[in-house]
């Protein structure tokens, strides 16, 4: 037996505060992004059944969190990235992709705006340093970035159940809370912003909170959520979760030359805003239209499509797989990039899955979406 | 079942050998490692294969493990239950959950892989 999995050496890795408790659950332990993080407790299936049914616990803490505050912030943000910082309610979240002046995707992250002149970015684990090399390079000394990455851990809790867990340990109630606000709380006798954001397709949410008071709350979220089925989940599981939910993953789905044309991501784009990094060139590719888009498919032959597998059309090799999995249920999954013509949903194409040809269509993203 | 008659690769398959004919699957080790397996590539029904080669793929949500002959021979029979029950090897490794029977070209090769307690310590020493 042999896979082709890297192993890095673990004295290069980094723990999160939590590592003891992953490894006192059982956790299988392995590398990501250049952290030592939970794959799976018990079951990568049985934890992505969890959060769609019940509630699901991650430590995230590999998330870097960025803080960047001071007069022209907000101003200056709106020119770095595509989506409409500037107009951002105070409390409000948004998903943007952050751009170079080819277009190219360098990250793509939650921003919350905490404040008139005062937000919080939460940044891909292996991207941190690439971020904040950039917006020092591009914004001005008047803007402030405080690197909050040793100082606060993140926690997702997702399901249909995490708001009723929230509201369970703290004396807020988060019904109230529509998704995409933040708003600080205490909770567990801690203090913490709790963001209605997370990447799984699912309800619920994201907690932040200093390092010191992390395993406090994940502690005081198993011991309440006990009833409701919660479950700690690993990293296997938020991948097949965002992929099911159609979420692409940066550095797999997204490389360093992908706009977000490319990516599907129009909706991130605020065209009404005026100028931004990477604009003129997005346009620019409108213009002469796309020659690949990120496409979702569903195996209909036997096998499990995954990362750099091909995809044919016919007897022409047409693109390659991102990323795919199998589902519970035995659906083969699976988002790759096509030629625009043959993204429609329906279309037929073909996987090469160890030597063999193996039947798939198109379908339209996202492959779960919650009921509301 | 006489556990001890098994034999095993480092690659973590194991071997029973029956007369000419040998059945294979992987070990308790292996399908710890790979976790839930949700797929199965069996091979076909009259391939000739060399001591080494690959000749299937188990497949977890995660990612797809190549297993490799533990002998030379012909595939005479391939566990079709597998199709239908994956879990099969993660619930019975050393018994339902065999992957193939293989008519054997040179018996000697078994005497090249490891017995029980060999394995147990090989597999031990190579834990990641």
């Amino acid at each position: 037996m042999s896979s082709s999995h890297s192993v890095l050496p673990s004295e290069s890795l980094k723990r999160t505060v939590l590592y003891s408790r992953h490894v006192q659950l059982g956790a299988r332990i392995g590398p990501f992004a250049g952290w030592e993080l939970p794959l799976y407790y018990s079951s990568i299936l049985q934890e992505h059944q969890a959060v769609r049914t019940a509630v699901g616990l991650f430590d995230v803490s590999h998330l870097g969190h960025l803080e960047l505050h001071g007069p022209g912030t907000a101003s200056q943000l709106q020119l770095l990235f595509t989506q409409d910082l500037a107009g951002m309610q105070i409390g409000s979240a948004v998903y943007s992709p952050m751009l170079n002046p080819q277009g190219w995707i360098i990250d793509e992250m939650i921003i919350y705006r905490l404040g008139q002149e005062r937000f919080r970015l939460v940044v891909n684990a292996a991207n941190g340093g690439k971020v904040i090399h950039w917006l020092k390079a591009h914004l001005s000394k008047n803007v402030r970035i405080d690197d909050l990455r040793e100082k606060y851990g993140t926690l997702a809790v997702q399901g249909p159940r995490a708001v009723e867990l929230f509201s369970k340990i703290s004396s807020m109630d988060f019904a109230g809370v529509p998704r995409y606000r933040i708003v600080s709380a205490i909770m567990a006798e801690r203090s913490v912003w709790v963001a209605r954001t997370g990447y799984t397709g699912e309800d619920g949410g994201e907690l932040f909170a200093s390092s010191a008071d992390l395993p406090y709350l994940w502690d005081a979220l198993l011991e309440a959520g006990k009833p409701m089925g919660i479950q700690p989940v690993g990293l296997g599981a938020r991948d097949t979760l965002r992929l099911e939910a159609g979420l692409p993953l940066g550095g797999i789905d997204l490389d360093e030359q992908t706009t977000p044309l490319e990516a599907g991501l129009d909706w991130t784009i605020f065209w009404r805003k005026g100028p931004f990094m990477g604009r003129e060139a997005l346009e620019k590719q409108q213009r002469n239209g796309l020659h690949r888009r990120l496409a979702g498919f569903q195996m209909d032959g036997a096998g499990i499509p995954r990362l750099g597998y091909p995809i044919y059309s016919g007897e022409d090799k047409v693109g390659l797989v991102t990323s795919g999995t199998m589902l519970a249920d035995g659906r083969g999954i699976g988002m790759g990039y096509l030629p625009p013509l043959l993204g429609k949903p329906g279309t037929p194409v073909k996987i090469g899955i160890h030597q063999r040809a193996v039947d798939a269509h198109v379908v339209q993203l996202p492959f779960y979406r919650r009921k509301k | 079942m006489d556990l001890n008659g098994l034999k095993y690769t480092k690659t973590h398959e194991w071997l029973r050998v029956e007369g000419q004919l040998g059945i294979v699957g992987i070990t308790q080790h292996a399908q710890e490692e790979i976790s839930d397996v949700v797929f199965v590539e069996l091979p076909k029904v009259g391939k000739m294969v060399s001591q080494g080669e690959e000749t299937a793929v188990v497949e977890s949500v995660k990612a797809a493990f190549s297993i490799y002959a533990p002998i030379s021979g012909t595939i005479t029979t391939v566990n079709e239950s597998l199709s239908k029950d994956p879990g099969l090897i993660n619930r019975s490794p050393l018994e339902q959950g065999w992957i193939y029977k293989i008519e054997l070209r040179d018996p000697a090769e078994a005497k090249a892989l490891m017995d029980a307690p060999a394995y147990e310590a090989w597999a031990k020493g190579n834990k990641h």
